[in-house]
């Protein structure tokens, strides 16, 4: 198989996958669905290895990425990076739910369904060569992460979050289409490629529409990477959610987002006539991303809600590598892509893991002492802490530290002064986790002991956002082949 | 490769204490830091015959990352320090007396790691990685073990220091975009061509940046917001630690980095480094004054000193910034030494109030003597430590300018005063307390002389003190061949 049909095989086999779970959720009984997990894993795992084949076999050499479908869907070294993201993710998720579900008494077989068909969307999104297959690729994504976030059914936070996410991303979806219409208007074109020759080529009279479309896909992508000030649906639906939920979305949500503003805005829409006006207002939304989210995060007293602003806030360091807009720019972005997805997907896991049977573990005060009781949880989660406040040795250091360089580069000196700040005040939020994680509680609490596979699945997690910090060649390098300039 | 391994020996020891019993604790810790010592002297005996050790290994090369280490002169002296001084805080800490001894004897360790790491590294990043990893212990181990507002003072701290590496980042990354040569290395950031930006040089930003992170870790007047809350809550051995070899990373920063990248920024900010610390050094004087608290009157003896230093580092002059590197080793084991007499009455006798304290010196004869000792040491009596540095520091801020100089002297007759106005307070005079409250009815638990285990940790520090005194030829020249190229740069324009 060539490298490319390797690429397409991990599509496939996901799909397959959804297919598959569908048929056996019929037959499995009520009280044993746990066992769609193994099967959804063994589909996840065999399209990982298919990926990791696809990044092994050279895909990176320019010759070997192919087009297919008419146009519409690109298997290129980029979209193999992140579909090895988002598999590897889908697998620990799918190692860190059953436990949860269990616990929760919601152990159903349209979890595993609905979890590999968002799967699918952001495979699908990032591998996109056509303004319509991103566009399938988000809704897919999105309709299961409605079902998904409402999947608590006995309580009312959940039921709300997953409405207002329905409602608030319904809306997204259609500045997102309108966009694409206007940008299909402007160019006469919905595949990418012809996009960005157009665009090049500058015809005059219909690049105002282009124009005005791009404001509007960026718009729709923003409110999906949960960018300020369309971000303001993250605080609840992040609280309101199953835990291994928000793991699953709050990494892949917006790193599909922001794959797709790599591909589209810095390749598509990079020509000169249109960068330099895309490039300011998504270096406005970055800086104001990076300032509400760092301030939102400083009051919050419930630990879902505070992640959810540190997710804003960390939207807007993803979006410096889209803005720098340079070769640096794409490979910082997709290191820090990686390694973001890393951090936020372990601390959200130890959400998971500390969950009781009534309730989640969200409150931060409710963290007091986690490193005696559970000397391993309490150490991740001060790791995961560290590595998305951007200390080092950890990957998120690594991260920030190349999407600054790439910003500097590009001469952007203010918005690297936003990121400084940003981070400033950020470091107050995370270490506070980290000091009431060790400080010890008035009253020892009886803990659960956390289930084995889950924590296998946020340990793993761990160990990369060390080891990626310590030695970050092996995924900068990785990057670098990946990257589409 | 020994300087690889000085960085792994406690390290690993650090690692292994999650395992070991606790009555082991200790023992573990003083062979990894031994170790560590002895791989430091050898640097030091390499330094000194002109052939520092290097060490390069591959990191990410294609992120322009490379694993540099080497010890100049310099270096090799603080690291001598920065081990020296981890032996005698594992000797001062006691882990049968502690909760959660191993966490503690950890955070030590790993602060020993980081300040060797930042004092061996050559690349820019690998310098900030270890920058921040000496902090993460600190902040621990105020958060945990340490009294009052710990949790405060530990948050404090680490906004203040944040804010500096924050600063000190977007410099690194300035800088490596400017020089253009896809390399992090201190060697390949210095060629950097700078441009304007808003008007003002970029080798003057990306000089502040370095600066700002560096005049906080000493502290530098008035960056030390954070020093007081910090310090009075620090426990004694981390003190030791923080004190004695962390602040001396501030000025170590401005040698091997700030001054080293942009030495004609420096030359044009020289004057006003050099204002703030005269300044600092008679503010921290007159504050060490006003303390009735033994231990606050040392933080503020400590900011001092520590200002002083910094003006013979930013005087640029080759006396300068040869007497600021020897002061450096200097003041690291006089104020562990301070810190800990302090720390060992208050823990003998539950206070640390001068007034309270008065007249200790009838029961405790030893104390008393070594104190002394220390005291006259840290307030520059020739024949000491304390005065080689002093000396020279005074040389090069003379060449550099007379009226700064005035100010800094005056900060020396007023050290001169608070130092031993602190020895008298506590030392002489007629007792407060009763003289049971001294020598205690349980002689084993109470009695405020120093037994073998406070001896352990002083005399070392003491005969240190003595020897560099008496004899200082060694350790300058062991400076000197660092301070060298330094000069040479700043000679050579730039």
């Amino acid at each position: 198989m060539s490298p490319a049909d390797l690429g397409l095989a991990a599509q496939v086999v996901v799909a397959a996958t959804i297919m598959v779970l569908l048929l056996a959720d019929a037959f499995v009984p009520d009280g044993r669905k746990a066992l769609l997990a193994p099967i959804a894993g063994a589909g996840v795992l065999l399209a990982l290895g298919a990926a990791v084949a696809a990044a092994g076999s050279g895909l990176s050499e320019p010759d070997k990425a192919r087009v297919l479908f008419h146009g519409t869907l690109a298997v290129d070294a980029f979209a193999i990076f992140f579909d090895i993201v988002f598999l590897a993710l889908a697998l620990l998720v799918l190692m860190l739910a059953p436990a949860y579900l269990e616990r929760r008494g919601v152990q159903r077989g349209e979890f595993y369904i609905l979890l590999v068909a968002a799967l699918a969307g952001m495979m699908l999104m990032v591998s996109a060569a056509s303004l319509l297959t991103i566009f399938i690729g988000i809704e897919l994504l999105s309709i299961a992460l409605y079902i998904l976030s409402a999947f608590l059914r006995q309580e009312e936070r959940s039921q709300e979050a997953g409405l207002k996410y329905l409602l608030i991303g319904g809306f997204a979806s259609g500045f997102l289409l309108y966009g694409m219409a206007l940008v299909y208007g402007g160019t006469g074109s919905t595949s990418l490629p012809v996009i960005g020759a157009v665009l090049r080529t500058g015809s005059g009279d219909h690049l105002i529409f282009s124009l005005v479309g791009i404001g509007l896909v960026m718009v729709g992508l923003a409110f999906k990477a949960s960018a300020a000030p369309f971000h303001t649906w993250t605080p609840d639906v992040y609280e309101g959610a199953p835990a291994p939920v928000v793991a699953f979305m709050a990494v892949g949500t917006k790193v599909a987002a922001v794959a797709v503003f790599l591909r589209l805005f810095v390749v598509t829409f990079g020509s000169p006539a249109t960068f330099s006006r895309w490039s300011i207002l998504l270096g406005a939304v970055a800086a104001v991303s990076m300032l509400l989210g760092a301030v939102g995060a400083l009051r919050q007293q419930d630990l879902k809600r505070m992640l959810a602003f540190s997710a804003i806030a960390q939207a807007g360091y993803l979006l410096l590598g889209v803005v720098a807009g340079n070769r640096a720019g794409m490979v910082g972005s997709l290191y820090y892509l990686a390694a973001y997805g890393t951090m936020t997907f372990g601390a959200f896991g130890v959400v998971t893991l500390l969950a009781r049977s009534d309730r989640e573990a969200s409150e931060i005060s409710g963290l007091r002492g986690l490193g005696y009781r559970h000397p391993g949880l309490g150490a991740l989660m001060a790791l995961f802490m560290l590595a998305l406040a951007g200390v080092p040795p950890t990957a998120g250091f690594m991260g920030k530290l190349f999407v600054f360089v790439a910003v500097v580069k590009a001469g952007y000196g203010g918005l690297a002064m936003v990121a400084v700040v940003s981070s400033a005040i950020s470091l107050y939020y995370y270490l506070r986790v980290v000091i009431t994680v060790y400080t010890p509680a008035e009253k020892p609490r009886r803990a659960h002991p956390p289930d084995r596979l889950g924590t296998a699945a946020v340990l793993a997690a761990g160990a990369l956002s060390l080891g990626l910090g310590i030695f970050p060649g092996i995924l900068y390098d990785l990057a670098q082949r990946s990257s589409l300039l | 490769m020994s300087l690889l391994l000085l960085l792994v020996a406690p390290g690993v020891a650090a690692l292994a204490t999650v395992r070991v019993q606790s009555r082991y604790l200790r023992e573990l810790a003083l062979v990894g830091t031994g170790i560590s010592l002895l791989l430091a002297i050898i640097a030091a005996v390499a330094a000194a015959g002109g052939a520092p050790l290097v060490g390069t290994a591959a990191w990410a090369p294609g992120a322009g990352l490379t694993l540099k280490v080497a010890a100049d002169g310099v270096s090799s002296s603080l690291l001598v320090l920065n081990a020296g001084i981890s032996l005698v805080a594992i000797l001062a800490t006691h882990p049968e007396r502690m909760r959660r001894p191993h966490l503690f004897m950890a955070m030590l360790l790993l602060a020993q790691v980081g300040a060797a790491g930042v004092l061996v590294a050559q690349d820019m990043i690998l310098f900030f990685v270890f920058w921040e990893l000496v902090l993460v212990p600190f902040l621990v181990i105020i958060a945990v073990f340490g009294e009052g507002q710990r949790e405060a003072a530990a948050l404090k701290m680490l906004i203040y220091t944040s804010l500096g590496s924050l600063t000190m980042l977007v410099s690194i990354a300035t800088l490596f975009v400017l020089s253009g040569s896809h390399s992090f290395l201190i060697e390949d950031l210095a060629k950097s061509r700078f441009t304007t930006f808003m008007g003002i040089s970029t080798a003057h930003l990306a000089f502040l940046g370095f600066a700002f992170a560096f005049a906080i870790k000493t502290p530098l007047f008035p960056f030390h917001g954070w020093m007081a809350q910090a310090y009075t809550a620090c426990p004694t051995p981390a003190l030791m630690l923080l004190a004695g070899v962390v602040s001396k990373l501030g000025p170590y920063g401005f040698y091997r980095v700030a001054i080293r990248l942009e030495p004609g920024a420096a030359r044009d900010l020289s004057g006003l480094l050099m204002t703030l610390s005269a300044v600092g050094i008679v503010y921290g004087a007159l504050m060490a004054l006003r303390q009735q608290d033994a231990k606050r009157t040392v933080i503020y003896l400590s900011l001092s000193h520590m200002c002083f230093i910094l003006l013979g580092v930013v005087s640029l002059t080759a006396a300068g910034l040869a007497g600021g590197a020897v002061q450096m080793v200097n003041h690291g084991v006089l104020i562990a030494a301070m810190f800990f007499i302090v720390g060992h009455l208050e823990q003998r006798l539950g206070t640390r109030d001068r007034g309270r304290l008065r007249g200790l010196s009838g029961s405790t004869p030893v104390l008393a003597g070594v104190f002394m000792l220390i005291a006259l040491a840290t307030l520059g009596l020739p024949g000491l430590n304390g005065f080689v540095g002093e000396y020279l520091i005074m040389a090069g801020t003379y060449a550099a300018s007379f009226p700064l100089l005035l100010l800094a002297a005056a900060g020396v007759i007023l050290a001169a005063w608070y130092t031993l106005r602190l020895y008298q307070g506590i030392m002489n005079g007629s007792p407060t307390l009763g003289r049971e409250e001294v020598e205690g009815t349980d002689p084993a638990r109470r009695r405020a002389e120093l037994g073998s285990p406070e001896l352990r940790v002083l005399l070392p520090l003491a005969a240190v003190a003595v020897a560099v005194g008496a004899y200082p030829a060694p350790l300058l020249a062991l400076v000197n061949n660092g301070v060298g190229h330094l000069s040479r740069v700043l000679s050579g324009g730039g």
